[in-house]
């Protein structure tokens, strides 16, 4: 395999159902640069996240927050609304790995 | 020598976070991330959670790149070598790869099933990797008669929550006298046995399992627990811990075996021969190293929010000189949800010898258990109340006496009354002092 491969944009999937594919079709395009993480350490169940974007972050009984981390471009406003409300700041927004952001290196 | 070419081995949030930090900290040389998953790095929690649960599809958990990293990505293919006289890493497809400074991210692995012709039963599974989870998705989509769960510890544990919530029928063998009792100690572990059993897992404690065993197909049909007992099950999830991927680095001279490989607070590795190896760092699940908050004892920890800091520790120390040196001294942190109730601990609760019950209680399903250890304040494990633990990581981090005076209007009426800690095999740290890895099996 050359080294390159690993550049792909679009990473292998099993195309295993319909619904699964579309939702893929529709994250795997070539805007959908949006990746997010949570750190649930530093999470303390405050709940802002899922009033600025109930499509992305849910509570899974009472304090177990869930989360998409590739939720499509489409949802980019709202979760950088929850990243900026949430009150301890553990909402990351970055890109897929391997796909070069702009900016300066340092 | 001016560092040129930095090279990290494994691909996960831990080599990820230390690429990201190199670069926030002003290297410009070549970064090489190798990695034997052919994926991009994603986020591991999950997938005992909301993928098995159906919620949440294995490509949704790709972490987040946080900066530019510009760096070569080399995946789907093993470390299979290190030589440090050449400085350079040996890969499974024949190539070498030269580095001037080496991090070592490789992490652990699920701990295989010990017999190799059980563990190839179809129904036999492990749970860590991305491939793994759409494995045992697959497996209890199918509804299976009885799934049986080998281990109770987070991983074990989260997987008998996710099967009662699917209404599945399962068996959950612990070989000590609690869930999680080896990583919270039996007060939480006792705790976890009541939400198990009201949620309806047949738990067997200080059970373990002998034997696993198919039919003329090699289908997993029954299992022999050490109580005598022939269990039918069609799935069984093997959850006895990780093992640390430092296969690789036999023959190195590097201090390393299944425990992980030893590094000191530095993250700089180790050798065999008692030295430090010069230039080659660890970070993340696979390091084991004396952690300067716990006298020096040597931890391992599969814990996130370790790997994302010792990642920076090990990236600022590989760029700076010995003087500027930082130690890994970041409090272990790790959360868990199971039977729906949402678990944080920070602290290390292991060896420790007393605990008192400091905030809530156990019949409200709402507590802080503190912990202590020669009558300092080491550790705190919160039930549902995830807002109270910066304050308990404060007073850890000074040393507290215990049990902790905080004033808190839901503390003890009285005056608190410390009970033993009573970890399995008593409330002395094992040899070596490191956590039982078993039960530390938590991402």
């Amino acid at each position: 395999m050359p080294a390159n491969s690993h550049f792909r944009a679009t990473p292998k999937s099993s195309w295993d159902t319909w619904s699964g594919a579309m939702r893929r079709w529709r994250t795997r395009s070539p805007a959908d640069t949006l990746r997010l993480v949570v750190d649930l350490n530093r999470c303390q169940s405050y709940g802002q996240c899922v009033f600025a974007a109930p499509a992305v972050f849910r509570f899974h009984g009472a304090e177990a927050l869930e989360y998409d981390y590739a939720p499509g471009e489409s949802a980019r406003v709202q979760v950088e609304r929850a990243a900026a409300a949430c009150p301890v700041q553990a909402i990351s927004i970055g890109t897929p790995p391997g796909r070069e952001p702009g900016g300066p290196l340092r | 020598m001016t560092t040129e070419k930095i090279v990290v081995v494994g691909a996960s949030l831990a080599g990820l976070r230390a690429a990201e930090a190199l670069r926030e900290l002003g290297f410009t040389g070549a970064v090489t991330l190798i990695g034997d998953e052919p994926h991009h790095p994603y986020d591991r929690p999950p997938l005992s959670k909301a993928v098995l649960a159906g919620r949440l599809s294995t490509a949704h958990t790709q972490l987040p790149q946080l900066r530019r990293l510009d760096a070569e990505w080399l995946l789907g293919v093993a470390a299979t070598g290190l030589d440090l006289h050449r400085r350079q890493v040996a890969l499974a497809d024949g190539r070498r790869v030269g580095f001037d400074k080496l991090l070592i991210t490789t992490g652990t692995r699920a701990r295989r099933w010990r017999d190799p012709v059980e563990s190839a039963l179809t129904g036999v599974h492990l749970l860590r990797t991305r491939e793994d989870a759409e494995r045992l998705r697959a497996a209890l989509t199918a509804r299976p008669r009885r799934v049986l769960v080998v281990g109770g510890g987070f991983t074990g544990s989260e997987v008998a929550s996710l099967c009662r919530d699917l209404d599945l029928a399962v068996t959950l063998a612990h070989r000590d006298g609690a869930p999680l009792a080896g990583a919270l100690g039996a007060a939480v572990g006792g705790f976890a046995t009541g939400l198990q059993r009201e949620a309806g897992v047949d738990l067997r404690l200080n059970t373990t399992v002998e034997r696993l065993e198919g039919d003329a197909s090699g289908r997993l049909r029954r299992a022999r627990l050490s109580d005598g007992t022939a269990l039918e099950a069609d799935v069984a999830v093997v959850a006895l811990g990780a093992v640390g991927n430092v296969e690789w680095l036999a023959g190195s001279g590097l201090a390393a075996d299944g425990r992980g490989l030893l590094c000191d607070a530095r993250c700089r590795a180790r050798t065999a021969d008692g030295g430090v190896a010069e230039a080659i760092y660890a970070a993340g699940d696979v390091a084991r190293w004396p952690h300067p908050l716990y006298d020096g004892r040597l931890v391992r920890l599969d814990h996130w929010g370790n790997a994302v800091a010792q990642a920076r520790v090990a990236a600022h120390n590989m760029l700076h000189r010995a003087v500027d040196h930082r130690e890994h001294r970041e409090l272990p942190t790790f959360w868990s949800n199971q039977f729906g109730v949402n678990l944080k601990s920070v602290g290390l609760t292991a060896g420790a010898d007393q605990v008192v019950i400091n905030q809530g209680s156990l019949d409200a399903r709402k507590f802080v258990a503190a912990h202590g250890r020669r009558g300092r304040l080491v550790a705190a494990v919160a039930v549902d109340s995830p807002r109270v633990l910066d304050g308990y990581a404060a007073l850890i981090e000074a040393r507290v006496p215990f049990p902790p005076t905080i004033n808190a209007t839901d503390g003890p009426a009285g005056p608190p009354h410390p009970v033993p800690a009573a970890f399995p095999g008593g409330h002395a740290v094992p040899a070596g002092g490191h956590h039982r890895e078993d039960d530390h099996d938590h991402r």
